[in-house]
């Protein structure tokens, strides 16, 4: 506490008062890795509503993909300006979290995807009913 | 290759449908084959502009797609012989069913808006479609952003009005989140007392984004009580020529 009263009386911010050590522990986390993470770790597919908070690159290149429903993999990278090994790594999340459907015009030599979107207009609390199809 | 359209507004009541029956028929008067999907579920109405009668029996609707009862294009009802002047394009409208159980089924279980982007890709394909044009639900959702999303155009509707300024403030930012080549702005009703030019150069600035149109509080636009489209209906109108612009920067 009289650390920061001290710097502030003296004109330092507070962050330029830590101490060396701490300053070297504070790392900053990679946007696009915080993702990746996060998009592992749950179940719901991507919405468009993740799309518009997704970090760029990437955003604008599933931007670009999504508008034209199709892209490859080599398109991809070329976007996000990173090499294959890196551009797969994020595809295979894509895939998993049903944003990018390997299309069956895939060849040996490169991977074609489809987009979709998708997403509940209403989280499903309640198990379907079929109610309306009984009333029917 | 077609082109798709999106006519949104953060409020209600703006004219998003008026102005896609008026870009719809002046986009088919070229002869081009126009769709139209009115993915307004919870309060559809465009169908009303193109005198399509959703009380026959049998119609089908967008529910009946997202409810898996048909193919979109059986859901497509071709609206043009109705439009009531000769057009040599086509308009071909996909309406959002007006019967209570069915919107209220849809608020109660909701949908997967991914269906509706397998649709509309469905509707340009097996239609070969030109253009496809999206009336939306005012305010965002996450349909309206998958619409934003894989549309080449947005159509931001707004009245001059500080709700309205506010709002659209944040639809222009989201629309910019996702890239949208083309962003549009129209300005419906604006009181015919105000300087035209003067309110296009401060939504312009404040949006850094280009005015469309700047169009006229009308009372033509009311007398007609959405019964058929405006610019058919009175082809003279200084409406029709602005909106003329704004299918110049569609096309
Ligand atoms: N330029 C205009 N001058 C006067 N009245 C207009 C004008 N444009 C639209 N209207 C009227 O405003 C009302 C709303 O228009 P419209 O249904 O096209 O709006 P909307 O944005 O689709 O509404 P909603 O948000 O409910 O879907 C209608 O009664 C229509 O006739
Ligand atoms: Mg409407």
């Amino acid at each position: 506490m009289w650390l920061k009263k001290l710097s502030k009386f003296l004109g330092f911010s507070s962050s330029d008062a830590k101490p060396e050590a701490v300053k070297a522990v504070a790392r900053p986390v990679d946007p696009l890795e915080l993702l990746m993470k996060e998009l592992r770790e749950r179940t719901e597919d991507i919405h468009p509503s993740d799309v518009i908070t997704f970090p760029e690159p990437l955003r604008s290149t599933i931007n670009f993909a999504v508008r034209l429903g199709h892209v490859s993999l080599t398109e991809l990278s070329r976007r996000m300006d990173m090499d294959m090994a890196k551009t797969k790594e994020i595809v295979e999340v894509l895939v998993a979290r049903h944003l990018l459907y390997v299309s069956d015009k895939s060849t040996d030599k490169e991977t074609y995807y489809e987009t979709r979107l998708s997403a509940m207009t209403r989280p499903l609390t309640r198990p379907k009913s079929g109610l309306w199809d009984k009333l029917e | 290759m077609s082109k798709t359209i999106s006519i949104h507004s953060y409020r209600g009541g703006t004219g998003k449908s008026n102005t896609t029956a008026n870009l719809a028929a002046l986009l088919a008067k070229t002869g081009a084959t126009v769709g139209v999907v009115d993915t307004d579920i919870q309060s559809p109405g465009i169908h009303v502009l193109f005198g399509l009668d959703l009380e026959q029996d049998g119609i089908k609707t967008l529910n009946d797609y997202l409810w898996g009862k048909c193919e979109i294009d059986e859901a497509a009802h071709d609206v043009t012989k109705a439009l009531g002047v000769p057009i040599s394009g086509k308009v071909l409208l996909i309406p959002s069913s007006i019967r209570a159980g069915e919107i209220a089924r849809v608020l109660r279980e909701g949908y997967d808006v991914g269906l509706l982007n397998d649709g509309f890709q469905g509707f340009i394909e097996k239609k070969k479609l030109d253009y496809l044009l999206i009336d939306t639900h005012p305010g965002l959702n996450e349909e309206t952003l998958l619409s934003i999303a894989i549309s080449q155009t947005l159509i931001i509707i707004l009245r001059p009005d500080q709700q309205d300024f506010q709002g659209t403030a944040v639809t222009v930012d989201v629309a910019k989140k996702l890239d949208v080549e083309n962003l549009l702005l129209v300005v419906n009703k604006t009181p015919t007392q105000f300087n035209f030019d003067d309110v296009q150069k401060l939504v312009e600035e404040k949006y850094g984004a280009v005015v469309g149109a700047v169009l006229p509080h009308s009372d033509e636009v009311m007398t007609l009580q959405s019964n058929g489209v405006f610019v058919l209906k009175y082809p003279d109108h200084e409406i029709v020529k602005k909106l003329q612009n704004v299918v110049e920067k569609i096309k």
